[in-house]
């Protein structure tokens, strides 16, 4: 159950609803199941996962553009709806989020106020906290599964951790 | 009063750095040397861990058990579909 639960629980962070993170997952893992020999370095595996989780995310957003944006909307572009803040992300709203079990799920998570502090930043930061700070990675292989630069990861993880900072104060 | 303000645009600018262990010897005692003497840097330091340390505990919290239950479960559908992974 390792590699499915992190599978699904990144899936679960970046699509930001269980329903797509299901889907998301079940690709995901249908394609390491088929490619699993072909792995060669075992430590590669994990940034391979990443890799193809962000982009079956990403393709799912794509197919889903006229609906509210989601956790981590990858390309950035706020889909629909108030677009008074390009930093504000539907999903995230807990008042009337809360209905819904996978907002529920999520608060429970990862408590409320780290949620819409998460919410906050831009969405490819978002997703280098993420993978650095709650899966663990190295910058290594934040670079590799983002496509940017190691000094960017360093760069934009450092801006991220300090927008977090004072996105948690007002939370 | 110069050189002060410019450590603590130093700290503020490499402080990830520092506690991603980034930083050689040098740099990281002139860090922490100026961290000492200057409270607006010890409070950003500590703060700047304390949002590391949070999201890196929210990591460690297991997913609600309704939702592993359901990812079991769509994992074992998957399996029984697919031929290949048999
Ligand atoms: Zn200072």
């Amino acid at each position: 159950m390792r590699v499915q639960a992190v599978a699904f629980r990144f899936s679960f962070l970046v699509c930001g609803n269980q329903h797509d993170a299901e889907d998301v997952m079940q690709e995901a893992l249908l394609k390491t199941y088929r490619h699993i020999t072909r792995i060669e370095r075992p430590e590669a595996f994990r940034t391979w996962l990443f890799r193809t989780v962000r982009n079956f995310c990403l393709m799912k957003r794509r197919k889903r553009v006229d609906e509210p944006a989601h956790m981590l909307s990858l390309d950035g572009q706020p889909a629909g709806g108030d677009s008074s803040s390009d930093r504000h992300d539907a999903s995230m709203d807990v008042a009337d989020g809360a209905k819904r079990p996978d907002e529920l799920a999520l608060n429970a998570w990862l408590g409320r106020r780290l949620r819409t502090a998460l919410a906050g930043l831009a969405p490819v930061d978002r997703m280098i906290v993420l993978l650095r700070e709650m899966e663990g990675l190295s910058t290594r292989e934040v670079a590799e599964i983002t496509k940017l630069s190691e000094d960017n990861v360093k760069t934009r993880l450092h801006r991220a951790r300090s927008r977090l900072r004072d996105l948690l104060k007002e939370a | 009063m110069a050189k002060r303000i410019a450590d603590c645009g130093m700290v503020t600018e490499r402080l990830s750095a520092f506690l991603d262990g980034d930083l050689d010897a040098a740099e990281c005692g002139r860090i922490a040397r100026h961290a000492k003497t200057c409270p607006r840097c010890t409070q950003l330091t500590a703060e700047l861990r304390r949002t590391v340390g949070l999201c890196q505990r929210a990591a460690k919290t297991p997913l609600p058990p309704e939702l592993r239950r359901r990812a079991r479960a769509s994992i074992r559908r998957l399996l029984e579909k697919d031929p290949q992974t048999r």
